[in-house]
């Protein structure tokens, strides 16, 4: 339970933090027995990944198709793998067509229909296709995957992946990820930091908007501190460090901001012992 | 080369074939005689294939033409000389029929050489 910031409140501060992920298409990984095979990156967003493969040697076709106007026509064959389609007007073949000129192809659901304005197919003609189909493996039947530490396996008993198959695989990966859990945590600490400094005219009911800034601003403080811990753990990213770095900066600088926002509303802080240090001028937790 | 690689696999499944005849012709009407001394009724293609080139030298000039027609499986190719008076016009012949391909102004008495350039679609 939160007092005086919520989740909404802490995100929105946090989105202009998180850099739009890197999208992966097509690295090739290969299985070996039910091992964890690690793709080149960690912290995959949840359901983004596809893991699939051509799994003949030989083209399929060709299968004769009726194009009219610009209407989508299945040509019996979902799944169809990229760069491997082949049109024509002829089973010799002859009469080539060109993709992305002539026609479009829906790769996925394995449909067709001419361009208008620069296809060269006549309108209500027949043509001749030929392709590669491609599957695509069920997450939990064929594969599963850890999405945290960026590694995928094969499922003993139900996969289809054959065992040393190469497999192209997409993902999109997050470049910092702050989740829901990590920002409720975040707000409860902070909350906690400041309910134990609370002066007695103040508690966990008091509505100041400066209750709100200051706890908001620490967990934002904790937050980063995640950030930056969770950064330099990221596979195959050359700006980590320097990107973890920066999470530390903003960490200081919300955690100092907090200290001022909330100063009226504290006792004062415990002292610590004499040392020698150097004059800091931002006030610390 | 295609890149797309069900493409390339069509591509190396067909494969071009030269057919060569040869006469002394004179002044009159002649089959031009292919391999192993046969002409007329023509050298029969045993799979779907495409006549792309005719190119006959008569000793002084290259004619050439060039198309895509259909062959069938099992047709039969064969090359006339056609005298139209004073020189000669060179025909393939598809199963007995003029196919459409071919040169003209091709010189009396003299030797010809023709090759028909065929592409053969893989059985």
């Amino acid at each position: 339970m939160s007092y005086w910031t919520d989740t909404a409140r802490v995100s929105t501060h946090l989105s202009p933090l998180l850099p739009a992920g890197g999208v992966v298409r097509n690295t090739e990984i290969v299985f070996d027995g039910y091992d964890d095979v690690q793709l080149p990156h960690n912290n995959i967003v949840p359901a983004s990944e596809t893991l699939g493969m051509i799994a003949q040697q030989i083209p399929s076709g060709p299968v004769s198709v009726t194009l009219n106007g610009e209407t989508w026509t299945a040509i019996g064959t979902s799944g169809l793998a990229p760069g491997t389609v082949t049109v024509a007007s002829t089973s010799f073949p002859d009469g080539w067509y060109a993709e992305n000129s002539d026609y479009a192809i829906n790769y996925a659901e394995g449909k067709l229909k001419r361009i208008g304005g620069t296809t060269t197919i006549p309108d209500g003609a027949t043509v001749r296709v030929w392709f590669m189909p491609y599957t695509i493996f069920t997450r939990d039947v064929d594969y599963v995957i850890d999405n945290d530490a960026g590694t995928v396996k094969r499922v003993a008993g139900t996969t289809s992946i054959p065992d040393g198959g190469r497999v192209a695989a997409s993902y999109e990966s997050y470049t910092a990820r702050a989740t829901s859990t990590l920002i409720a945590q975040a707000i409860t600490e902070a909350e906690d930091k400041i309910l134990a400094r609370l002066r007695d005219d103040y508690d966990s009911s008091s509505t100041d908007q400066g209750l709100v800034t200051g706890a908001t601003e620490l967990a934002l403080s904790i937050v980063c501190d995640a950030l930056a811990a969770s950064t330099l753990g990221a596979a195959n990213d050359p700006g980590a460090d320097n990107r973890a770095r920066r999470y530390m900066d903003l960490a200081e600088r919300f955690e100092a901001r907090a200290a001022m926002t909330l100063s009226r509303f504290l006792t004062q802080p415990v002292r610590a012992e004499a040392m020698v240090r150097p004059n800091r001028t931002d006030p610390r937790w | 080369m295609s890149l797309n690689t069900t493409s390339a696999w069509l591509e190396a499944r067909t494969s071009p074939t030269l057919l060569p005849f040869f006469e002394k012709v004179t002044t009159s009407d002649a089959n031009l005689k292919g391999a192993g001394g046969g002409d007329s009724d023509g050298y029969p293609i045993p799979v779907e294939g495409r006549l792309q080139w005719l190119a006959v030298y008569d000793g002084i000039t290259l004619h050439t033409d060039s198309d895509n027609r259909v062959l069938s499986a099992g047709s039969r190719i064969s090359v006339y000389a056609d005298n139209v008076g004073g020189s000669f016009t060179v025909k393939v012949y598809i199963d007995g029929s003029p196919s459409g391909m071919q040169v003209t102004g091709v010189a009396e008495n003299a030797d010809l050489f023709a090759t028909v350039l065929v592409v053969l679609k893989e059985a």
